[in-house]
């Protein structure tokens, strides 16, 4: 009986400890002013993703270490007695590298042309431009998938893409919480 | 399911697979670009694969360690060699585990060298020394630029920036509005062909120009090399006129991209590598623990199975010997293979099937001589001799129910024992045992012998015949007795004979006896007449004589007429007791000197019998009493009865016992034959046909003169009597003899 409390305590210090070091002491995604409207055949969104680096992603970006960054957008229509149907989905690319001799930081959509890329002096501005999804325009599928009457959400995810980091370091980046940088799911409903 | 876990083709598979994964991991850690994409999914693979052959190893061990604690066969010898396995495999592995991983870190750590850093440091300060030369250069270029376009209003610059491009030598130009709008550009033709539209700088660079400050940069240009960028701001000479911004762009020579992107990139894969030299160690020896762990576990594996394989063939034997000792000899164990193991053990199936097969002969031959033996003695057990065997050391062997009877005692409790046990229980077999002992002793191949024995029952006869039985070798087997109570058969033959007597004195005296008489009572009446007084009586006399004797002759005659009379008696239940009492109650009411002291058995119970012989045998028997009693002084008879019971057969015992002289020594022998008899006139059937009525209600009788003094006669009734049938005086004789 006497054990019970300090282990309560222990257990209530090891959460909090796991919560700072997972968030608090390490930088992180964030997603900010989403907006999301449907413009004719098309989902226009705009958004700003503060991507911050934990000092650790920031090293190794400036060790030459290239990070792909993942956007993952889904338009998803909500149904009231089945789950939610994804009626379009996306994922964006972003490459963020550094440039030793120009002593620049290189920003390109590997969706596009890898060789395409923006150029800047610092990492953070270099992760602005990143993070700055303006006027994108996802064109649907169809028009007829979408239903007037009905409700459509914006599922939107932004994450550092650890399998994309040198081999020898992706065990690492899997057990070290600086490594990850998520944002999980995050929902906006989408308007007319 | 455990054949599954503990069999080795599917762990030789999945040791398989994880060494290919694991090969394969180690491709990806030097970035093997093939499966670098899967690095992750092996190591997970290999993880899980590892976990699943530890708990395969552990389900093994745990079955080990239970079968070791239940004391299985073989367990003892399994852990053993396992651990000896263990070892042989660990050691090995262990050391070049530790030394690899020291040769790992030194190996890594040698790739880097201070010098080779330094240098590439040093080549990319070169590099940018030279390309900020360059930079500088053009930057004075166009700051002379923007100084002759002062002059120029936004209509007129266009021609004026081709002209200022040509004559710089620069790759394009393009000046902007002060809100980056672009008012004109020149550019060589082949330049920007993906757009048609100048490069126009961000809006940080714009904003910094706007302030009147220049901005000069390297931009990297992916395959097309290196390119300089300077941006600077264009005052009006108007006043009031807005600030123009101006951007020119020159594509450094090939030769300096290429050198600058060659040294861009060795500086880049190089700090990448140093960046990389703790993840990749971790990954190197992730890569070399998980071999070594797989390898310890294969090795584990492969020695629990070969212990297993070893010691399975020795737990069979082992398991089989028991089997034997408990006498099991059907065991046949399974043939593991052709080695020294498998021919141990196909000797041990050969051995048992033979053992099996000399237990089957064995048996058989057992139930054979059971069979002859339960033939034997039901043969003996149905034979009216008795039979005695006997060991060489003259014990007793075997017996028939038939010797049990005729010797009058038990004979389960003797077996295995000498003839003096016989003796000790019944004394008055001494000359049967004497007999035996004797032949025996005297080693006689065959004998006979005739012994008379004088028992509780009365004076018996047995005939024995013995023989030697065939032993082992040379030495004798032990003895054969058969023998025969013929007591029975010489009084059959005795009374037949005196039937026989008893017939034909009926035939030939008692015919003649009437015309005697007729013939003696004529001369009386013709010859009266004519005689004197004296010859009158006389006459008178010697007639009366003959006819008295011819009439004494004649009812001696009938007496022997009902002797030899056949059996004709009707059995009903008769009350013993009650018989005595009224039978006795006819001589009380005489005028008798004789005191009859009656002692019954209340507990008799009524026993089958013809009433009216029994009636005739008490008569007979009281009237001997009486006329033996005659000349004593205080003349006593006991008539006593008593029920009892010898070996499950139950009796009725009648005693007679006076107080007189007792029978005679010369007669005792013969005393129930007809015509023995000491009295004057008797004629010697009183106790012949007493005895006969008793042989035909299957009882026995004897007579002795006890200790004590006076005659005592027994006579012993069964109580649920089988009746002798009626049959001719010559064989109605009890068939059964009890003890």
């Amino acid at each position: 009986m006497g054990m019970r409390p300090h282990l309560n305590l222990a257990g209530l210090l090891a959460c909090i400890v796991l919560a700072l070091m997972t968030r608090g002491a390490w930088a992180d995604f964030v997603v900010r002013d989403v907006d999301a409207r449907f413009v004719d055949d098309a989902l226009l969104i705009n958004t700003t993703l503060d991507m911050s680096l934990s000092a650790r992603t920031e090293e190794a970006l400036s060790k030459g270490i290239p990070l792909d960054v993942l956007i993952d957008l889904a338009l998803v229509e909500h149904r009231r007695f089945l789950w939610d149907r994804v009626v379009t989905d996306r994922t964006l690319h972003r490459r963020i590298q550094y440039h030793a001799l120009s002593g620049q930081y290189l920003v390109s959509s590997t969706d596009v042309d890898a060789d395409d890329f923006a150029r800047f002096p610092t990492a953070q501005a270099a992760l602005a431009y990143a993070g700055a999804l303006n006027d994108l325009d996802i064109p649907l599928p169809k028009k007829k998938d979408i239903d007037p009457k009905l409700h459509y959400w914006l599922k939107l995810r932004v994450r550092l893409d650890i399998e994309a980091l040198p081999s020898p370091l992706r065990p690492l980046a899997y057990v070290t919480p600086a490594w990850h940088h998520n944002t999980g799911w995050i929902r906006r409903e989408v308007e007319r | 399911m455990r054949r599954w876990a503990t069999g080795i083709a599917p762990v030789a598979i999945l040791s398989l697979l994880l060494l290919a994964a694991l090969a394969m991991m180690s491709a990806a850690t030097q970035n093997s670009a093939l499966f670098s994409r899967m690095y992750s999914l092996l190591l997970v693979v290999n993880i899980l694969g590892i976990i699943v052959l530890l708990a395969l190893i552990l389900a093994n061990l745990k079955h080990l360690a239970t079968q070791y604690r239940n004391k299985v066969m073989g367990s003892r010898l399994t852990l053993r060699l396992l651990g000896f396995f263990v070892l042989l495999a660990v050691t090995p592995v262990t050391i070049v585990y530790f030394f690899s991983i020291q040769a790992f870190n030194k190996g890594i750590d040698n790739w880097f060298d201070v010098k080779i850093e330094r240098a590439l440091d040093d080549a990319l300060s070169l590099g940018r020394t030279a390309l900020d030369a360059i930079k500088d250069d053009l930057s004075k270029k166009t700051r002379d630029m923007a100084f002759e376009l002062e002059a120029f209003p936004d209509k007129m610059v266009a021609p004026i920036l081709d002209d200022l491009r040509e004559e710089y030598g620069v790759t394009e130009i393009t000046l902007f509005a002060q809100d980056g709008k672009i008012i004109a550009a020149s550019s060589l033709g082949n330049l920007d062909s993906k757009t048609l539209v100048p490069d126009r700088p961000n809006e940080a660079i714009l904003s910094q120009a706007r302030q009147g400050l220049s901005y000069a940069t390297i931009d990297p240009l992916g395959k097309s090399g290196l390119q300089l960028r300077v941006v600077a701001p264009v005052s009006s000479r108007d006043v009031g006129a807005p600030l123009r911004i101006l951007q020119v762009q020159q594509q450094l020579p090939d030769r300096y991209s290429k050198l600058g992107e060659s040294v861009q990139v060795a500086f880049a894969e190089y700090e990448k590598l140093i960046y990389l030299r703790g993840p990749l160690k971790f990954g190197f020896i992730l890569t070399l623990s998980l071999v070594a762990l797989l390898t310890l576990l294969i090795a584990v594996w492969a020695a629990i199975y070969s212990a297993r394989r070893l010691v399975t063939p020795l737990r069979d034997l082992a398991e089989g010997t028991r089997a034997v000792a408990q006498g099991n000899y059907r065991k046949q164990l399974p043939v593991s293979g052709g080695d020294e193991l498998g021919i141990l053990v196909k000797s041990f199936n050969d051995m048992t099937r033979r053992i099996h097969r000399a237990q089957s002969q064995t048996k058989h031959s057992q139930r054979e001589a059971e069979v002859q033996r339960t033939y034997l003695e039901t043969v003996l057990t149905h034979l009216s001799s008795g039979v005695l065997s006997f060991d060489p050391r003259a014990r007793l062997r075997t017996y028939n129910t038939s010797a049990e009877q005729i010797l009058g005692i038990g004979l389960e409790q003797g077996v295995g024992r000498s003839l003096k046990w016989i003796l000790d229980r019944q004394p008055h077999l001494i000359p049967f045992v004497q007999t035996i002992q004797d032949t025996t002793h005297e080693g006689r191949a065959e004998w006979h012998a005739e012994i008379s024995l004088e028992g509780q029952a009365g004076k018996r006869t047995l005939i024995l015949r013995g023989t030697r039985l065939p032993g082992l070798r040379t030495r004798h087997g032990g003895h054969v007795v058969v023998f025969d109570d013929i007591s029975a058969l010489i009084q059959a033959q005795r009374d037949a004979a005196w039937s026989e007597v008893a017939r034909r004195l009926a035939h030939e005296i008692k015919n003649p006896l009437t015309p005697i008489r007729l013939s003696a009572e004529r001369i009386r009446l013709k010859c009266m007449d004519g005689l004197s007084q004296p010859q009158q009586e006389t006459l008178e006399r010697a007639t009366r004589t003959i006819v008295e004797q011819v009439e004494a002759m004649k009812s001696m005659v009938n007496a022997f007429s009902e002797y030899a009379r056949p059996v004709q008696i009707q059995p009903v239940p008769v009350d013993l007791n009650l018989l005595i009492n009224d039978v006795v109650e006819l001589y009380r009411g005489r005028q008798n000197p004789v005191r009859i002291q009656l002692n019954l058995d209340p507990a008799l119970r009524p026993i089958t019998a013809d009433p009216g012989r029994l009636r005739q045998v008490l008569h007979n028997l009281l009237l001997n009493a009486n006329d033996a009693l005659g000349a004593i002084a205080d003349p006593l008879l006991r008539i006593n009865t008593r029920l009892y019971e010898i070996e499950g057969r139950r009796f009725v015992e009648l005693e007679t016992h006076d107080n007189g002289p007792g029978f005679a020594p010369s007669v005792l022998d013969h005393l129930f034959e007809p015509y023995v008899t000491t009295k004057e006139k008797g004629t010697g059937l009183g106790l012949a046909i007493v005895k006969k009525i008793v042989e035909e209600h299957s009882g026995s009788l004897w007579a002795t003169n006890p200790a004590e003094g006076g005659a005592l006669l027994v006579i012993r009734l069964p109580m649920d009597a089988v009746l002798a049938q009626t049959e001719t005086p010559g064989t109605g004789l009890a068939r059964e003899r009890s003890a």
